[in-house]
């Protein structure tokens, strides 16, 4: 395995559409990096880039200290996974997952012994006489991640791996992707517009938006402090409840509510006072008690939490609680905020 | 990697793979066929045995190649019965050379002013006789290469059946 230099890489189409800007990425050996966003944001590009399947417009690429930026993809060393398996109908899963070897023409011997390595490791030696067409989508996607896994190679990328998955499924291949991670400790970069996945696997998470990277860092980074707007509307589910909010000596003031700031947060937000700043508050984060009145809409009750719809005047309100809830519509519930993160109104950057 | 070990990883393999080379094997069989009973249907000898006999053989071809191609995907999947198949119609190759080819080489050609020469002359003769050998021998090879690989996938499931 092999660490990952992406070097302010740039990709414009012949049709002067630019679809990366300046991606700058260094990744350490046996590190998962997730690239998330929304569609388009240019995630799916930047790892075909990293493939070879797509030619780099600008910057480099450098695999274990080589700068394969003009390389063809055969020569890179890396395994691609596919959405859609891109396996071949009429082999079975040992030749499927043995394909490739034979290709390059390796000792047969040698050949078994890894694809039935990987077979063990992926649980599917009960399956190598059957085709494809016989196996479930997890099965088939298991496959895929196998024929990655006998080639050893320096790096493995996955384009969105669990999109064709039902939810079940998926929930239990990602599983199997973190334990294949851990088992390898090999180099992943990993492509999907989930954030669950990208909360869940990722080492590091690349969030990406318009083809510009927003933010980089752990989960929990992300979630807890996220750079910009962006971030924070986009990682978190249900999405972070927005309010613009004027700053007055200590307290966040809006037409339908008042809200007390903490000390911390009067001296970060000091600057402002006087000024428009968009507060943002995680659905978990809105706590029962307090002086703000939520009209109650909609009370989804989930096992082990709430999530309460409603709105605050004229602002539209998602409450995560903890408890059993049975509120109805029209109910009034008072509530309060235990975490509060500020955003400037112009730059949609965050304060801090 | 140990001489025991590489036995054991060929022999693990037969669980994965198909007997493709005698599957192979007699579909060249087939081919030669082929070559055969074209070159004898195209000739004047089609014409010569232009009755029931030639009838036979063309049926007998039809037949031939039905079995060799159910041979061909039976050995692939290692069933035992078809390599045998595939050996028994390798040697009933072999005895067609004493029916066909051989009596119209030895008939006296019944054209008149041809009186010397027979229905089938020496060169066509030889290149029949070639054909339907190479056809024999592919297909004889292919069976016992089929009951090789058969019996030794049998065996180490057995094996494998035994230590589970």
């Amino acid at each position: 395995m092999s660490d990952l230099k992406l070097q302010h890489l740039e990709k414009i189409y012949d049709n002067k559409v630019q679809a990366v800007y300046d991606f700058d990425l260094e990744i350490d050996d046996g590190e998962l990096i997730v690239l998330v966003g929304p569609s388009g944001c240019g995630k799916s590009t930047t790892l075909r880039m990293v493939a070879g399947l797509e030619d780099i417009s600008k910057g480099n690429l450098i695999i274990d200290g080589k700068d394969v930026t003009q390389m063809p993809p055969k020569d890179r060393d890396i395994a691609m996974v596919f959405q859609n398996y891109a396996l071949y109908g009429h082999m079975t899963v040992y030749e499927n997952m043995a394909f490739s070897l034979m290709l390059r023409k390796q000792n047969k011997n040698e050949i078994h012994q890894k694809v039935m390595a990987a077979a063990e490791i992926l649980d599917l030696t009960s399956q190598l006489n059957k085709k494809p067409g016989q196996l479930s989508g997890g099965q088939r996607q298991r496959v895929a991640m196998g024929r990655a896994i006998v080639r050893t190679p320096k790096v493995f990328l996955f384009d969105e791996p669990l999109s064709n998955l039902d939810a079940k499924l998926r929930s239990a291949t990602r599983r199997e992707i973190l334990l294949l991670h851990k088992r390898l400790h090999a180099t992943m970069l990993y492509v999907t517009h989930d954030q669950t996945e990208a909360l869940t696997l990722a080492d590091r998470i690349v969030c990406m938006s318009m083809g510009h990277v927003q933010q980089i860092g752990t989960p929990l980074e992300l979630y807890d402090t996220p750079a910009n707007l962006f971030v924070a509307g986009f990682i978190g589910l249900p999405p972070m409840n927005l309010f613009d909010v004027e700053i007055r000596d200590g307290h966040a003031v809006c037409a339908d509510f008042i809200t007390d700031l903490t000390p911390e947060e009067t001296r970060i937000l000091s600057p402002y006072n006087g000024k428009t700043v968009t507060m943002g508050v995680r659905p978990e984060n809105v706590v029962l008690g307090g002086a703000i009145n939520v009209d109650v809409s909609s009370n989804e009750n989930l096992g082990q939490n709430t999530l309460v719809n409603g709105s605050v005047g004229k602002h539209r309100i998602t409450c995560k609680f903890r408890d059993w809830c049975n509120y109805r519509y029209g109910d009034t519930v008072q509530v309060s905020f235990n975490k509060k993160h500020f955003f400037d109104k112009d730059t949609t950057n965050a304060i801090r | 990697m140990s001489d025991n070990n590489e036995a054991l990883i060929k022999k693990d393999r037969l669980r994965f793979s198909k007997n493709k080379m005698s599957s192979g094997l007699i579909l060249a069989a087939i081919a030669a066929n082929a070559l055969y009973f074209v070159s004898i249907y195209k000739s004047d000898v089609g014409s010569y045995y232009y009755k029931l006999f030639i009838g036979v053989s063309i049926v007998y071809n039809l037949i031939f190649m039905l079995v060799a191609f159910l041979s061909s995907e039976g050995v692939k999947n290692y069933k035992m019965g078809y390599a045998y198949t595939a050996i028994v119609i390798g040697l009933l190759q072999f005895g067609r050379i004493f029916y066909l080819p051989r009596e119209a080489h030895e008939t006296p050609n019944p054209v008149v002013g041809s009186e010397d020469l027979t229905v089938m002359q020496d060169e066509q003769f030889h290149y029949v006789v070639i054909l339907l050998c190479i056809s024999a021998v592919l297909l004889i090879v292919a069976g016992i290469i089929g009951i090789i690989k058969t019996s030794t996938l049998r065996n180490y499931q057995a094996e494998l059946d035994r230590k589970l």
